[in-house]
């Protein structure tokens, strides 16, 4: 689990209070999405590394990851079916991968592609104990019925081994004399701190955007729905024109 | 010299690009199969850097680049919608806004800036006109009418084109809000379906209903003759909305709305209860009202613009049961529909466009070409294995490649398919594929549940032989060009019924792939093989991927899922794997 937005996600499901299934099932999903994005980062690596030796390790953590979206999917659509409740959201499928890239962070190109071997590894490791201890945290919630619980414990368990392959790997470089380990760690948590405030920080201008745009709406729009006539009609077609 | 184009579809649904060299398609692919995100809307960077490579190329080698759409008409139907509907629109317009301020109104820029590519070779097509292209000039055809049907362009919903000598000219339209591709995704998500993806599904749901809605779904849209058709606005949101496509009218109407992911037939495959039948139902009054009005704009067409041809794009007519009911009667000779109705086809339906166009005037043209993405050697598939410690055998020639294969197919495995270059489109054409034999109801049913984790009431399309497919689908010559897609359904002809059990729909019908040699060598023979030993001409054929990812581009990919699914056997290039290594 890399997913860097996962953070706020955490923290709304953590203060789940009530049991509606709906609400529980739409975090589950977001879950199972975040895993889903961090299993195509660790894909592209496996794709990408040159290291012919971690191709394996990658593809293998990919497989794991997609795994676990589909846990998370499959429990969600369970409690969808043993509720009488009929307000689940349907999202259009370009929407769904809007929302992966989001809880990613996900931008044209992969992460890998983004960082050396080294910052990769490092990025790994600190990203799967983020999981770990969020995951744990939420298995000893009381307010989620006894098999959410058991889902999120497993997953926990299962980032923990993310971090143990992670650690080992470092741990070879070290040995061999590799320098520049610790480095790269600070770098990482430089890196993951500094795209979760530019995260943050377009969450707020998102905020901001969404206020002034509805000033515009409530000030512009009916002044044109007074004035303007529908009439955008161009019959001459330049093909070197955006209209 | 050589001139290329360069076609770009992005930022709406489906991103791709298509790559044109002295007037044929050399290259195109989605977005989606390099980040693995279904239907990725981002700009197709990762696409565009395939493209230019793979041909030896860098951008400045091209000669013109053309977006699929004109940017700003569609803005400023979107700024009318919200005018219109204010001050319902407010939601409507702020995420909108948005979405066009932060990325879409800078589409030329954008364009600019990250290709280093210079502002006046960039060309803009029309979203229609785009589709009309991706057909006709596909196909070598003097004199065609086109007809494009989708949910929304910049404005247009639903166009007729003449196609004469090479020049597109349109001759009548329908305009936004008005739009029977909206209506049925509406409808789509109204029976808990993903919009953009769960169309087919309804159309599946379809065969399980009957016409007693009828009369309800006439009061939302119906047959008109001044117009085609009518559609009561009332009934719907999604003109000023972009999370709810229909009303509480509608609800009101139809009673709830299906919650997604809930059951809808039980293990004999029978409808599950009531609410089974009414959704069952509405899938068929929806599907039924669609077919109607897609024969009485065709009727409308060949009225204005009579000919023996007939083309047809836009993502309603990846309808392949509504292309069949609704021209098996048309007074057009031949019916085109080819792998790319939708939006992804608005890259090579724009760059084809522009060099006919713009570029080079009065040029024939015929690639009909599918298979225009990716391929890798066996030399880095047999790399990539060892790297991955997978164990392998390894094939010396095709041929014992073939006779491997199509033994184990006869023995009720499931296999998958991994050959030559990727196809492009929604479909699997025989490139990356997921097969078994068709007879086997038990097979599909697993393929269904527990590999590609599919609604028990979606049917399974099937690969036939062409010179064999007589015997056993009401075959339509009609339909001849667009068989090969996948574009159409069949119906079994009672010949060999029992030969068909796991690729037949509840109605008797089937989405076929006609095959012939001169299309794909490779899978004609595989099937062709298959045939000698079952004395079966056929496949059931389904895309290489699981569910809510795309097909597959690369070995990894293929790998990826091939371990995580239950499929039987992989053969990828020259190499087989299995399961349990
Ligand atoms: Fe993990
Ligand atoms: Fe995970
Ligand atoms: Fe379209």
């Amino acid at each position: 689990m890399t997913s860097f937005n996962f953070k706020s996600i955490f923290k709304t499901i953590n203060k789940k209070n009530n049991s509606l299934n709906n609400q529980e099932s739409d975090f589950l999903n977001n879950f199972g999405l975040a895993e889903f994005g961090s299993a195509l980062d660790m894909l592209a690596a496996a794709e990408l590394t040159t290291t012919n030796k971690l191709k394996k390790g990658y593809l293998n953590h990919a497989i794991d990851e997609f795994r676990h979206a589909q846990l998370f999917f499959k429990h969600a659509k369970n409690l969808i079916n043993n509720s009488n409740n009929n307000s689940a959201n349907v999202s259009g499928v370009a929407e769904i991968g809007e929302r992966i890239r989001y809880l990613n962070f996900i931008g044209e190109k992969p992460i890998y592609s983004e960082l050396n071997e080294l910052d990769f590894i490092n990025f790994v490791m600190i990203s799967e104990a983020a999981a770990e201890k969020y995951f744990t945290k939420l298995s000893n919630n009381k307010n989620f019925n006894s098999e959410t619980r058991a889902l999120f414990s497993l997953i926990a368990k299962e980032e923990g081994h993310h971090v143990l392959y992670a650690k080992k790997e470092l741990e070879k470089r070290r040995k061999s004399g590799v320098k520049g380990i610790y480095k790269s760690y600070l770098y990482i948590k430089w890196f993951r701190f500094k795209t979760d405030l530019l995260s943050n920080t377009r969450k707020i201008w998102t905020k901001i955007g969404d206020l002034i745009l509805a000033l515009i709406f409530f000030i512009f729009i009916p002044i044109n729905k007074i004035f303007f006539k529908k009439n955008y009609k161009f019959n001459t077609y330049d093909p070197r024109s955006m209209i | 010299m050589n001139k290329y184009v360069l076609g770009i579809s992005c930022y709406f649904h489906d991103s791709s690009v298509s790559l044109v060299k002295n007037g044929k398609i050399i290259s195109a692919v989605q977005e989606e199969r390099f980040t693995g995100i279904k239907g990725d809307s981002s700009f197709p960077s990762r696409s565009i850097e395939w493209c230019l490579n793979s041909n030896n190329l860098k951008i400045s080698d091209i000669n013109y680049i053309v977006f699929y759409e004109k940017p700003l008409k569609k803005f400023l139907r979107i700024l009318n919608s919200s005018i219109e509907y204010f001050p319902k629109s407010r939601s409507f317009f702020v995420s909108q806004m948005k979405r066009w301020l932060s990325e879409k109104i800078w589409t030329k820029t954008n364009i600019v800036k990250k290709l280093k590519f210079s502002s006046d070779k960039i060309l803009f097509c029309q979203h229609h006109l785009s589709h009309a292209s991706s057909i006709y000039y596909t196909n070598n055809l003097s004199h065609s009418c086109i007809m494009v049907n989708d949910g929304i362009g910049e404005d247009q919903s639903f166009s007729i084109w003449s196609g004469e000598k090479n020049k597109i000219k349109l001759l009548d339209e329908i305009l936004f809000p008005k739009s029977l591709g909206l209506f049925y995704s509406t409808m789509t998500s109204f029976l808990g379906h993903q919009i953009n993806e769960g169309e087919n599904k309804v159309m599946s749901m379809s065969a399980y209903g009957n016409n007693s809605l009828d009369n309800k779904l006439n009061k939302v849209i119906s047959i008109s003759d001044k117009n085609i058709f009518h559609q009561n606005m009332d009934y719907f949101e999604y003109q000023f909305s972009l999370y709810n496509n229909f009303s509480n009218k509608l609800t009101n109407l139809l009673g709830d709305p299906r919650t997604p992911n809930t059951e809808f037939l039980n293990k004999d495959l029978v409808l599950l209860s009531d609410k089974s039948k009414k959704y069952a139902n509405i899938a068929y009054s929806t599907q039924k009202i669609t077919e109607d009005i897609i024969e009485r704009q065709s009727n409308h067409a060949y009225e204005i613009f009579p000919s023996d041809n007939m083309c047809l794009s836009g993502g309603v007519h990846l309808n392949c049961k509504a292309n069949n009911e609704s021209f098996k009667n048309s007074k057009f000779k031949n019916i085109y529909i080819n792998f790319c109705p939708s939006d992804s086809g608005g890259s090579i339906g724009a760059s084809l466009w522009a060099w006919n166009n713009v570029i080079e005037k009065n040029e024939n043209i015929l690639n009909q070409d599918v298979y225009l993405g990716p391929s890798f050697d066996n030399d880095f598939i047999e790399e990539t294995l060892k790297d991955l410690k997978i164990n392998y055998t390894k094939f010396n020639t095709y041929k014992e490649l073939l006779s491997d294969a199509s033994n184990y197919l006869l023995k009720n495995k499931i296999i998958c398919w991994f050959q030559g270059k990727l196809e492009f489109g929604k479909r699997a054409l025989g490139n990356r594929s997921i097969l078994a034999r068709p007879d086997n109801k038990k097979l599909s049913q697993k393929i269904n549940n527990e590999i590609k984790n599919r609604e028990s009431f979606q049917p399974f399309a099937s690969s036939v032989l062409y010179e064999k497919a007589e015997e056993y689908f009401d075959i339509d010559s009609k339909f001849k060009n667009s068989y090969k897609y996948m574009s159409v359904v069949a119906y079994d002809n009672k010949k060999n019924t029992n030969k068909l059990s796991g690729v037949l729909h509840v109605d008797n019908s089937c989405r076929i792939q006609l095959v012939e040699e001169t299309d794909n060598t490779l899978y004609y023979n595989l099937i062709k093989n298959f045939f000698h030993l079952s004395n079966i001409p056929l496949l059931l054929n389904t895309s290489l991927n699981l569910k809510g990812e795309p097909i597959v581009d690369n070995p990894i990919k293929a790998i990826s899922t091939f371990l995580r699914s239950n499929c039987d056997l992989m053969y990828i290039g020259n190499f087989k794997i299995y399961k349990n290594d």
